[in-house]
């Protein structure tokens, strides 16, 4: 399976993959957390709707893990082999019209790597503020579901978890800032009729993904999302 | 002009190499970057000291031999053009100029800033061409090639090979050239034949040579001195994931 | 003693190749794997010759002193390469490039290898597409076709401005091919220093590791040389700084006879000098010819800027002189016609040397776009050096040294009058007579490599009855002590001057005495200057460094120290040639309006020269030349 690592070419493409999947994701993710502005109902009655596709959700979960897997394992092969590329550095070196986002996605996709580990163990598995993590809401149909809201507004009234969610969203954008176009070129689209579009795309989608993210927690402070009475 | 240069001086591939001064004065602009290389070369000589050793010969910026880390930047800081053909008339009096050699594994340094670029030659024996012996081609003019795709073709075949991709390259990667390559045969009728074969071998070489990856950075066309376009790479990857899912 | 066999075969011209291909022994193809080639240069015409020996079967040591085979100076030609296709039906033939080749060599080139070339041109264009050179094309997809200096048809094949640089890929492509294959050995950084003969035959080379120091020798059935030509006597050349003489002065001191050493050809449009720094001259192609008008102010000392000089101000001397070819004249008479308006007082630019190229009317004509679509990388090119930029006002040009038309003498099947020692391109003297035309060097090479040498070697190698040699033979361990011994003394000098000072004297000894205009009196003045700075070199030369590493200067020693010595052969034999043709100009035979003056009674041959031992004169011989086809005719272009 891993077969493609024999090959740099490969390896990228299934980068370019995985980090398309990925970025489907992110938008999927936004999509329903943005539903925090819509009130309690609306996203815990999602959160519940995603728990009940039962096992469609362990394969949309699996595909997401296969997909990040490969993106990590095939960045760990491209990084070593970049790295032994050049063993004696240069004591002046400057970029010429590289970007910086290009120049720094392995260090953009460790650090969000890292915070996706947190925001795992915050949101998913509960780890960091457990006190917050067993709250239930009533829907209107008389269910009771895990309070996704009330978690999420107690999760951002904390200033280093917004601080770090901040930081976090920016270098994901900024990953894909020159991931979206890069990922075209490594699958052989260049065309300069559209070159300029997919830029276009590109540097678009990580802004309305940075805009789209950082609503959230710029809601809750600017209290346009606030807890409901009576919730707990 | 009066310039501090910082070249890299290491005298073979076995000792290590280290960053040393030299005071330069009476620089003409009108000089170009190597006849100011070779005014200190015949100032160490009369003081029996070594010349600095780099790679060059047209002088005219077409054979690829002169290469040249020059303030960070592969060939210098002007664009499109070889360090045979900067002038010193594009630097500053008194200014600092750092001179190191290319620096990627598969162009191990001989001496000071000559490098050996046989990686270069290896990938293209693997492919590099298309396989026409002497004496079986037909008539020219029955090859129909559109001038589009010639002028494409001639864009990609004007590489001249010098390194200043690898060179630029934050990753060492060679893609620049080896697409420069593909495109320039893959572009024209004669070379569809070999097209998939070509691009694996190629490929294959230039991973086992060691070079790093392309990430899409895009400073190997910058640094290019005939402005090597990257959309070339995209029809190697192109090539290279039709070849690699169907071809042969 | 030499003999000069030119071993031409009989027949009417147009038959004689075929007639001789017909006759040449052949070496059955499992044979061919028994026969070892050594090829030193990867130019046009090595690397030709390597590869298509190799696909053949042979066994191929290939040689080259740069990093690559893909460097060597064959890169640079920009223009074009001419063949006999008559595609834009303007009336081309084989018989009018013969014509034209023999007549832009002032008739002193051999009629039967001039009309082979013409004849494999077609094959060459062939072979080239076939391998992928990117030439121009028209919008209907067929090859495109541009004019060129001295001919009044359209027969110049071309890829941008970088035909050579495509031509030598695609033949690099070939030998990579090759090399790839394993059927050619190829040695990189390895500088041929002598020719090894076992039995008045060529067995083999010696050569110096560039990387590593260490002299080596490798032995052969048959030497191919195809090292180029020796401009850099002049120091200021178009020439790559690395060309040199060194492989056939050496062969030529080990017996091959070296033919019109005084043939040397002076490009009319080169990049004017800038100052003392200058370490070569470049090149701007003569295909600027095409659309570029060459003027210099009527009056003396007319010192105003291009644009402020009015129409009736300026004389556009090649227009006047020449009506019929203008600005197309071939590459001598428009050298020679730069070169008197400049010593007549009406050069422009700093020190007054030079003339100027203005594309202005072109412009105005054609509009910029297709002057930069035409020459935009030659325009760009000019701007980087002279920080000028070429659109807005005329280009400076002046002639400079560029070709080299003399080379080792060899028969027509490019064998020297060593045995086994073959001579392919601009080393040999074979096609171009006094004088080459534009987009003529790339067709030779390419015809010598391709389409000639792969038949007569074969000829060679049946026909030759002698036993194998290794390198243990005393012959290989006797030059090798020599060569090993050539360096250590150059080592030991340790003298006060720079060999690159020794290098820049010779050249402008020989520019000012033996340029473009030569008389019995700098001649002679210069046979007596060199032996002394031959002499200089020899006790203060100082070449730093090992000889066990890279040592660049010692190998520039080594190449400087032949020129010392090769520089007096060119000189004896412009001396003794008291005649003017092509790039040899006499002062003293001129016609009255400075044309150049033959004299087809006593000089209608090619002079061979003999080596003849250290600080002794040379001896000439003679081949006369026969013109059966082309009637010796005084060369107008009026």
């Amino acid at each position: 399976m891993l077969g493609f690592l024999r090959s740099t070419i490969l390896s990228k493409i299934v980068m370019a993959v995985s980090g398309a999947a990925l970025v489907g994701f992110l938008i999927a993710h936004l999509t329903g957390n943005l539903l925090v502005f819509a009130g309690p109902e609306k996203i815990n009655a999602y959160g519940q709707g995603l728990r009940d596709l039962g096992p469609l959700l362990w394969v949309l979960r699996i595909g997401l893990l296969v997909a990040v897997a490969l993106h990590i394992i095939s960045s760990i092969f491209l990084a070593d082999k970049n790295r032994t590329a050049r063993p004696v550095s240069y004591s002046k070196k400057k970029s010429i019209q590289s970007t910086i986002a290009s120049r720094t996605m392995l260090f953009s996709g460790i650090t969000i790597l890292t915070f996706v580990a947190y925001h795992l163990l915050h949101y998913t598995y509960g780890i960091v503020q457990p006190e917050f993590y067993h709250g239930e809401y009533m829907l209107h149909d008389g269910r009771t579901v895990h309070d996704i809201y009330s978690m999420m507004i107690h999760g951002f009234t904390n200033p280093f978890i917004t601080v770090s969610y901040v930081l976090a969203v920016t270098f994901v954008c900024m990953h894909l800032n020159h991931a979206i176009a890069s990922a075209f070129q490594t699958l052989g689209f260049n065309h300069p009729k559209y070159n300029a579009k997919i830029k276009m795309f590109g540097v678009g989608l990580s802004a309305i993904l940075w805009v789209g993210y950082l609503s959230i927690p710029a809601g809750i402070m600017a209290g346009v999302v606030k807890l409901i009475e009576g919730a707990h | 002009m009066k310039l501090l240069l910082k070249i890299w001086r290491q005298q073979n591939s076995e000792t290590e190499g280290k960053i040393v001064d030299y005071m330069l004065d009476d620089v003409s602009p009108d000089m170009s970057f190597l006849e100011m290389l070779d005014v200190l070369n015949e100032k160490l000589i009369h003081k029996g000291e070594e010349p600095v050793a780099f790679d060059h010969d047209c002088r005219e910026g077409i054979c690829g031999a002169c290469s040249l880390m020059i303030n960070g930047v592969p060939h210098g800081p002007e664009k499109a053009t070889t360090t045979c053909q900067l002038h010193m008339r594009k630097f500053t009096d008194g200014q600092e100029i750092v001179i190191e050699p290319w620096r990627a594994a598969p162009f191990p340094v001989i001496k000071d800033l000559v490098v050996d670029r046989g990686s270069f030659d290896r990938i293209i024996q693997k492919g590099g061409f298309i396989s026409a012996s002497t004496g079986s081609a037909q008539d020219g003019n029955t090859i129909l090639v559109s001038k589009i795709d010639a002028d494409a073709s001639m864009d990609a075949a004007a590489c001249i090979g010098c390194g200043a991709c690898v060179a630029a390259c934050k990753n060492g990667s060679a893609s620049l050239f080896v697409a420069a390559k593909l495109s320039h045969l893959g572009l024209l009728p004669q070379g569809q034949p070999e097209r998939s074969t070509r691009v694996l071998a190629m490929v294959m070489q230039m991973d086992e040579e060691g070079f790093g990856s392309c990430t899409n950075t895009y400073d190997c066309e910058a640094a290019c001195p005939k402005g090597i376009s990257v959309k070339n790479i995209a029809r190697m990857n192109r090539d290279y994931l039709k070849a690699s899912l169907f071809g042969v | 003693m030499i003999t000069l066999d030119s071993k031409i075969p009989s027949g009417p011209i147009t038959e004689k190749w075929d007639k001789h291909r017909a006759e040449m022994k052949l070496v059955n193809p499992a044979n061919k794997r028994k026969y070892t080639v050594i090829v030193v240069g990867t130019g046009l015409a090595g690397s030709a010759a390597a590869s298509s020996l190799a696909e053949l079967g042979y066994n191929v040591e290939c040689f080259t002193f740069h990093d690559s085979p893909r460097r060597a100076h064959s890169i640079a030609a920009q223009g074009g390469i001419n063949a006999a296709k008559n595609y834009q039906n303007d009336g081309d033939s084989i018989w009018r490039l013969f014509y034209d080749t023999v007549k832009g060599g002032d008739f002193r080139a051999r009629e039967a290898n001039v009309y082979r070339l013409a004849q494999v041109s077609v094959n060459i264009i062939d072979q080239c597409v076939a391998q992928g050179v990117p030439f121009a094309r028209e919008y209907g997809g067929y090859l495109a076709n541009r004019s060129f200096g001295g001919a009044q048809v359209s027969r110049t094949f071309y890829a941008k401005g970088q035909t050579g640089q495509q031509l030598l890929l695609g033949a690099y492509s070939a030998l990579s091919r090759q090399i790839g294959a394993g059927t050619v050995n190829m040695h990189n950084r390895k500088e041929m220093l002598d020719l090894v003969l076992v039995d008045g035959h060529a067995r083999g080379i010696v050569t110096r590791d560039l990387v590593s120091g260490k002299i080596e020798s490798f032995a052969a059935d048959a030497v191919i040389l195809a090292t180029g030509g020796y401009a850099n006597v002049f120091y200021l050349s178009t020439n790559a700084k690395a060309c040199n003489v060194t492989s056939i002065y050496r062969a030529h001191k080990k017996g091959a006879g070296f033919a019109n050493p005084c043939y040397t050809q002076i490009h009319p449009t080169c990049i004017p000098v800038s100052g003392d720094h200058q370490s070569k001259l470049t090149l701007m192609s003569e295909s600027l010819r095409n659309d570029g008008r060459i003027w210099v102010p009527k009056n003396k000392g007319d010192k105003r800027p291009a644009d402020q000089i009015p129409e009736k101000d300026r004389d556009y001397y090649l227009e006047r002189k020449y009506p019929s070819f203008g600005n197309l004249s071939p590459r001598d008479i428009a050298s020679r016609a730069a070169k008197e308006a400049c010593d007549d007082g009406r050069g422009v630019g700093p020190g007054g040397y030079g003339v100027y190229l203005d594309f202005e009317d072109s412009i105005k004509r054609l509009s910029e776009a297709t002057i930069a679509e035409r020459y935009g990388n030659l325009f760009e090119m000019y701007e980087r050096i002279t920080g000028e930029n070429p659109y807005k006002s005329p280009m400076r040009i002046y002639p400079a040294p560029h070709y080299t038309m003399g080379g080792l003498w060899v028969d027509y099947n490019l064998m020297s009058t060593i045995p086994g020692l073959h001579v392919l391109g601009e080393a040999n003297f074979s096609d171009h007579g006094a004088n080459r035309l534009g987009a003529s060097a790339l067709m030779q090479g390419l015809a010598d490599g391709y389409f000639v040498i792969p038949y007569t070697i074969g000829h060679y190698l049946a026909s030759d009855k002698s036993t194998k040699v290794t390198t243990e033979h005393p012959e290989f361990k006797k030059a090798m002590e020599e060569a090993t011994a050539q360096t250590q003394r150059l080592l030991a000098i340790n003298g006060k001057r720079s060999t690159n000072s020794f290098h820049r004297e010779l050249g402008l000894l020989m520019w000012d005495k033996c340029g473009m205009a030569r008389t019995e009196k700098s001649l002679k003045e210069a046979l007596d200057r060199i032996p002394e700075l031959r002499e200089e070199f020899w006790n203060n030369v100082k070449v730093t460094g090992k000889g066990e590493e890279l040592n660049q200067s010692l190998e520039h020693a080594g190449r400087v120290a032949d020129f010392l010595e090769f520089a007096e052969l060119m000189c004896h034999d412009a001396l003794e040639r008291e005649e003017s043709c092509g790039g040899h100009f006499r002062e003293e035979y001129q016609t009255e309006d400075g044309e150049a003056l033959r004299n087809d009674d006593k000089f209608c041959h090619a002079a061979v020269w003999e080596y003849n031992g250290a600080n002794k004169k040379p001896i000439r011989y003679k081949e006369e030349l026969t013109f059966d086809n082309v009637h010796l005719a005084t060369r107008s272009y009026k």
